[in-house]
């Protein structure tokens, strides 16, 4: 197991390194001069040359990203072009906001989505199950920022229930952002349970649990859910790209403080090395949830588990 | 079915038929064809100008005159979803078009050379699946600058990642099969082999992605013009009418809602069609989420 997880992390160097040479070059393809951005327009000539000088910019291309990098791998992408403040400091303190966000969308999408899978799978082709299918596809069809605006307009507009928008504290901030991060994700949930619970409950090892005299719920409950459980896992993990993706569309929409909402603001104020940052941020969040999922599923699956002991 | 018409049945024939089948494909496609009909015929069936300001009709409700309501310049909504409609499909359509070429033809070379070729392009291809789709297509836009070109090219190239897999894997499946050995035992070139043996047996899988990554490029293309980096406004692109309309919600909400289902009923309809596609074209994959 721990070969496995050690030969995981070193295929994920190459990566990074990809990815800082992208995110890298991405913000020297820029149009517009990163000195003079942080000067503004009627600066001095001299004054702008040796900023540039001091920032590096007269360097060869090569030169300047391996001097980057070499702050990069301390975590150090410089200070906020606006802010002044550290890069490091800037994501750290947004980072909880967006944690919680998206712990909280992945627990209603579990919530919701796995039971709702199951009962679709139990009665398929019952009116619960259709309205549940074509709900799940409403849910993967729904641009997300229209959903956030939506539900604004009903719940805290028209009723009033929950806040529109901030992250005071309390829990009832929370719940309408957290509802449309993970609708999208609560659909796929939903969808991925009964196809795999209804694969499972084919199966000889059902026909005799109910041969035996189980009850029904508790052959699904306890013979059926652990096996069809294995490929919802694979599920939740692939979700989190999407949640990472959402969660930009959805901090902006309920002026979330999370670093979604951040590199929005940013990639609008040309704030190279909070974008750069904050990218970085992104791929290596991306990266080690993706290794926790693959690592889980080893652990879960018990065939993958036995490879690698 | 007759043993006589199951012979007379071209492939094409067959799908076709399995897709009629399926209730939900159908409704699907009735509904992208409607979508593509009034993007293609938008001057014939709107009364407005879809830019055309009319300051003492701003935000109204749907009613004779304009049968979807006004938007906060007085601008007719109906008229600006239609032409929306051009816009989104056509970034939808351009963009898929890039990846499905540029991913394809990765995909193909890796797969079928291997090697070191195989393994410079699959290394390519996991830099840029290092980010969400999203993500990675967001920080394109932030560099180039935003304009739905730049939209284009950036989801794009978000979404060539996975056709170059999807070809890579049909690709090494194909390449062990035995009319592959016997056209090169004949001598056949490699473009032959590939593009008259490989490239049509890996076409199902790739005609279904394409469909289903329409659905998911017209949402990202919202979703960037919503966040001030596609379409500029006074365009009536339906990610970025929501953007300017939504200071105005709580005076009249037509303007947000409208453009927000226009956007839902297209992506849903290319699901729909791309669901039923998987159905008809590859059975294995019925089940799968």
């Amino acid at each position: 197991m721990w070969r496995y997880i050690l030969r995981r992390l070193a295929m994920l160097i190459p990566v990074l390194i990809g990815i800082s040479i992208f995110v890298f070059l991405l913000m020297h393809i820029t149009p517009g001069d990163p000195a003079l951005l942080m000067l503004g327009e009627h600066a001095p000539r001299a004054q702008l040359e040796a900023l540039r000088e001091e920032m590096g910019l007269n360097d060869p291309l090569p030169v300047q990203y391996l001097n980057w990098l070499k702050k990069a791998v301390r975590l150090d992408f410089g200070r906020s072009l606006r802010s002044k403040k550290l890069v490091t400091r800037e994501i750290v303190d947004r980072l909880p906001a967006t944690g919680q966000l998206a712990l909280a969308a992945v627990a209603f999408s579990v919530l919701v989505g796995v039971p709702v899978g199951i009962l679709s799978a139990t009665k398929p082709n019952s009116w619960f199950d259709n309205v549940a299918m074509v709900g799940a596809l409403t849910g993967v069809g729904m641009p997300v920022f229209w959903q956030g605006i939506m539900l604004i307009l009903i719940f805290s507009v028209n009723l009033a229930w929950f806040p529109s928008s901030g992250r005071m504290g309390g829990w009832e901030y929370l719940v309408l952002p957290a509802i449309t991060l993970g609708t999208a994700s609560t659909a796929s949930i939903a969808r991925m349970t009964r196809s795999s619970m209804l694969d499972v409950l084919q199966h000889d090892y059902i026909r005799t649990a109910r041969a035996k005299g189980l009850s029904g719920p508790k052959v699904v409950l306890i013979h059926a859910l652990r096996n069809a459980l294995i490929p919802v896992v694979t599920m939740i993990g692939l979700q989190f790209g999407g949640l990472m993706s959402g969660a930009v569309l959805t901090e902006t929409i309920f002026a979330w403080p999370g670093i979604g909402r951040m590199v929005v603001e940013a990639i609008n104020n040309k704030d190279f090395p909070l974008v750069q940052g904050t990218i970085m941020a992104f791929a290596l969040i991306y990266a080690l949830v993706n290794l926790v999922v693959d690592i889980t599923y080893a652990f879960l699956d018990p065939r993958l588990r036995l490879l690698y002991e | 079915m007759t043993l006589d018409t199951m012979k007379r049945e071209t492939p094409f024939q067959r799908i076709f038929r399995q897709l009629l089948r399926n209730r939900r494909a159908v409704v699907g496609a009735i509904l992208l064809l409607l979508i593509i009909g009034l993007a293609v015929f938008a001057p014939y069936v709107t009364k407005y100008d879809p830019a055309k300001q009319n300051m003492r009709n701003r935000l109204q409700p749907p009613s004779k005159e304009h049968i979807l309501g006004t938007d906060q310049f007085g601008r007719d909504i109906y008229s600006r979803v239609v032409y929306g409609a051009r816009l989104s499909l056509r970034v939808g359509f351009l963009s898929i078009s890039l990846a499905l070429v540029v991913g394809s033809a990765l995909g193909l070379i890796a797969g079928y050379y291997g090697g070191i070729l195989d393994n410079i392009i699959m290394r390519f291809i996991d830099i840029l699946l290092a980010l969400p789709g999203f993500l990675l297509a967001l920080s394109i836009v932030a560099a180039l600058g935003p304009g739905l070109e730049n939209v284009i090219l950036a989801i794009g190239v978000s979404y060539i990642p996975s056709f170059a897999r999807m070809m890579r894997s049909s690709v090494l499946a194909i390449r062990e099969l035995d009319y592959v050995d016997a056209a090169e035992a004949l001598g056949a070139r490699d473009l032959r082999i590939i593009l008259g043996h490989i490239v049509p047996n890996a076409v199902n899988p790739i005609i279904v992605m394409t469909t289903l990554s329409l659905a998911g490029a017209i949402l990202s293309a919202a979703g960037l013009s919503f966040l001030g980096m596609g379409a500029q406004p006074p365009t009536p692109e339906w990610g970025s009418m929501i953007a300017t309309s939504r200071p105005f919600i709580r005076v009249s909400h037509w303007a947000v809602t409208i453009p927000g289902l226009a956007i839902f009923i297209t992506v849903m309809s290319l699901n729909l069609v791309g669901d039923g596609l998987r159905d008809a074209l590859d059975p294995r994959l019925k089940n799968v989420g």
